[in-house]
């Protein structure tokens, strides 16, 4: 216990220097922060109000689906966890270079996993308290939930985030312990196969056919909810949860208190757990973990791969020999490519769900409000993929900077190659997806280009945004990605990136409501309307992705190291 | 090759590096020498323009580098202190990657890959990841990758901190012979004998400043004394 207490006391007193450390700032630079942050806030919140007060006036099942929305966030959202808790897990127990000094000293190997299970606790739920405190904030509104209801806030927020994380670092103790590195990954990618073909059997046998079953959208929305009540097992957490939330909102107190305590006394099962399994695997698994040993790798001039590799030899030397390592460096480690499978698992999920919703939804409403919601769905992932994979590329330079400072290739340079780069590569990938969408949702052809159009530009800004950020935020001292993205650059780089995602959506989405659904503008209004979009658009890309790039090249140019 | 004008560099209230100034002829080896914190790394990191003078000017080859920094750089190999590496390349990949960011002949830096690889004795690790090397290891990849561009300067840091004897001797070989062959070599370490048998001319700095300069002889001729370089050293640097 003392042994935890001096490594918590010690993080404390690094946040507090760190802390101190912003007096030093900019005062311009921390106020725009915090007027970004509470801004995305409030707008966030808005957004979540008005889509949360569209489902709750839907006559007679409009509460009922605004709970269910609450159950499926509560859903995914422990799934998410779970996910992204493996992987940070693995990274923040065992290949921080932290370990290996704490682990020199005589300190209980309890204590040290349980430091690093709150550090790997805060990073993969960083996120969640971004986007979920205006979520369950407009669900009260809308229930019109008491006070009460938002003191226990802090409470579920952070009874929540811990049992995700015991249960992955159950499963990564004894994987680390017992499997070596490659059969780990092994183990990994079969699960996720498993996963992902369970989940698309579930799809086709079950979810597939009640979509077809009715062509009213609320009827059509009725079965899906019906099919997905796997989620709303109640021997899942994800239901414990959002049930006591749900109970809390509609003034039923003892039923919201007695689905925390089974949540409550569920994380405390699996703190005991992780308890008894660090004292007998987290050494031992370190120790393991130390002996990765490299098979040796084809040289550079040979091996499929390295011939594959060799299509970038049409570039610049140095821009090939930059992507070639990043390509490289990328695919040989596991924190990355792994996160980039869980990415490609939820658009593979999004693309199955809509393959549920009726094509023949011919109510011109739905179909522009469900074409707008799948381009910002489509966009919000894309935002979460730039700042979790291109954030980092920068800070991932890290200590080798140094080489690159001296090299004929300037920082400039480096910032556009992994711009074009990525942007080429995202640019596909987003419009690819775009277009399979438009085709499942059978998109007119005029919402079918602007949306394509659409997805271009955010490629463009979303890319520009993570890079440029990643310049002008560098950490050079890191080496997990997950800390990267869960310092200052990163959350700055995820709520400019979703503020970007909203602006382009609401330019957009303001003619064409006005003009085909609400009729309120006559023919040639909305023409200088939708000019109006394209240059406001063109000027929010330029903003969001050119801005950044300019201003993190040229910071790195004055840099010293 | 090196000409340092009244070079400072201040990091707040400390002063690393205070009004230097010194001259390093083209295929001279000169050492760098002092306790910690005295500035030899700040110096060596200001030549080789990672770091930029809060006065004072630092002039390679001719060419200032404040003013055409590419062009300086291009002439100069560092090596850092601690041998930073991409950990997921193998050793081959990192000193083929270094070939192609300077844009050297293909065939060349391949060649000499495979000359330094086998005189480091890493022909058989070339092709394993960097993250399972040892210290020493990384450290040999990163000289060979500094020498592959054959530059007329080369500035290294504490070079042999983690290198077994045999290695040590290797790199005592290799920077010697490129001394010989006009190459200038700026070095710093603590390891008084090495800087007293390898070098031409020898600087000793302590808090910033250049305390004492010229051959061993010279130095010690200078602090009068008749004892080995490290009791002059020792002196020199005390702290009062």
């Amino acid at each position: 216990m003392n042994d935890a207490r001096a490594l918590f006391f010690a993080r404390i007193r690094i946040l507090k220097n760190s802390a101190a450390g912003i007096k030093n700032e900019p005062v311009l630079k921390t106020t725009f922060i915090a007027v970004l942050t509470v801004s995305f806030w409030v707008g966030s919140f808005f957004l979540f109000y008005r889509g949360l007060s569209f489902f709750h006036a839907i006559p007679a099942v409009g509460p009922v689906l605004v709970d269910e929305t609450m159950y499926i966030f509560f859903a995914v959202l422990f799934i998410m966890l779970v996910l992204s808790s493996l992987v940070v897990c693995h990274a923040t127990f065992f290949n921080a270079q932290e370990i290996e000094f704490l682990l020199s000293k005589p300190l209980d190997h309890r204590a040290v996993f349980f430091y690093r299970f709150v550090q790997s606790s805060i990073y993969s739920s960083w996120a969640f308290l971004f986007l979920g405190i205006p979520f369950l904030v407009a669900y009260a509104i809308i229930r019109d939930a008491s006070c009460w209801f938002y003191l226990a806030l802090p409470g579920w927020f952070i009874l929540f985030v811990i049992l995700p994380t015991a249960t992955a670092s159950l499963l990564v103790l004894p994987a680390a312990r017992f499997l070596d590195y490659r059969r780990a990954r092994h183990v990994f990618i079969g699960t996720a196969v498993v996963l992902a073909l369970a989940a698309f059997w579930y799809y086709r046998s079950v979810i597939a056919p009640a979509a077809q079953e009715g062509g009213d959208i609320t009827a059509f929305m009725e079965s899906f909810l019906y099919h997905l009540r796997i989620l709303k097992h109640p021997l899942y957490p994800g239901y414990w949860m959002a049930s006591s939330i749900i109970e809390a909102a509609s003034g039923r107190a003892t039923a919201s208190v007695r689905y925390f305590f089974v949540y409550a006394a569920t994380t405390a099962l699996a703190l005991q757990l992780n308890h008894i399994a660090a004292g007998r695997l987290y050494y031992r698994g370190w120790l393991a973990s130390r002996n990765r040993s490299s098979r040796p790798f084809p040289p550079p001039d040979a091996g499929a791969v390295n011939r594959i590799l060799s299509i970038f030899s049409v570039l610049p030397r140095p821009t090939a020999a930059l992507v070639t390592k990043d390509i490289k460096t990328f695919a040989r480690d596991f924190s990355q490519w792994s996160q980039f499978l869980i990415y490609l698992a939820i658009l593979g999920v999004y693309i199955l769900n809509l393959g549920s919703v009726p094509g023949s939804v011919n109510n011109p409403y739905w179909k522009m409000i469900v074409t707008f919601l799948n381009f910002s769905a489509t966009s919000l992932v894309l935002a979460g993929f730039t700042v979790r994979f291109l954030f980092p590329q920068i800070s991932l330079e890290g200590t080798k900077v140094w080489m690159l400072g001296l090299a004929p290739v300037t920082f400039r340079d480096l910032v556009l190659q992994k711009f074009f780069i990525n942007g080429v590569m995202i640019l596909l990938v987003s419009e690819l997806l775009m277009t399979a969408t438009n085709v499942m949702l059978e998109t007119s052809p005029g919402l079918f280009f602007v949306s394509c159009a659409m997805t271009a530009l955010t490629a463009v800004g979303l890319t520009g945004l993570a890079v440029g950020l990643g310049a002008l935020y560098p950490n050079f001292r890191e080496e997990n990605p997950s800390r990267i993205v869960s310092g200052f650059g990163g959350t700055l780089n995820f709520i400019t990136a979703l503020i970007y995602v909203a602006v382009i959506v609401l330019l957009f989405a303001v003619p064409y409501f006005s003009y085909h659904i609400h009729h309120a503008v006559t023919a040639g209004t909305f023409r200088a309307m939708l000019a109006a979009a394209w240059t406001g658009g063109l000027a929010a890309t330029a903003a969001a992705g050119l801005f950044p790039l300019v201003l993190g090249y040229r910071k790195l140019q004055r840099a010293e190291f | 090759m090196i000409e340092l004008q009244k070079l400072t560099k201040i990091f707040g209230d400390n002063t690393a590096v205070d009004s230097l100034s010194l001259t390093v002829a083209a295929g001279e080896f000169f050492t760098v020498l002092g306790p910690n914190g005295a500035g030899k790394t700040t110096t060596l990191k200001l030549v080789a323009g990672l770091l930029r003078p809060s006065a004072g000017s630092v002039s390679v080859g001719g060419i200032d580098m404040a003013e055409k920094p590419g062009r300086a750089k291009a002439l100069m190999s560092y090596i850092p202190d601690i041998p930073y590496v991409y950990e997921k390349l193998t050793g081959r990949e990192f000193l083929h990657f270094t070939g192609e960011l300077y844009r050297l002949d293909r065939s060349a830096y391949r060649a000499q890959s495979e000359e330094l690889l086998e005189r480091f004795l890493m022909r058989d690790d070339g092709d394993k990841l960097m993250e399972t090397y040892s210290h020493g290891m990384r450290q040999k990849i990163v000289i060979s990758s500094a020498l592959l561009s054959d530059p007329r300067l080369i500035i290294i840091d504490e070079p042999m901190v983690g290198l077994d004897p045999r290695s040590i001797r290797i790199v005592k070989n290799l920077l010697r012979e490129r001394a010989l062959s006009g190459t200038t070599v700026l070095m710093s370490t603590h390891t008084l004998a090495l800087a007293e048998e390898i070098s031409d001319r020898l600087g000793i700095m302590h808090r910033g400043k250049l305390i004492a300069l010229g051959g061993v002889g010279d130095i010690k001729q200078a602090a009068r004394r008749s004892e080995g370089l490290e009791d002059v050293f020792l002196r020199m640097t005390a702290e009062t």
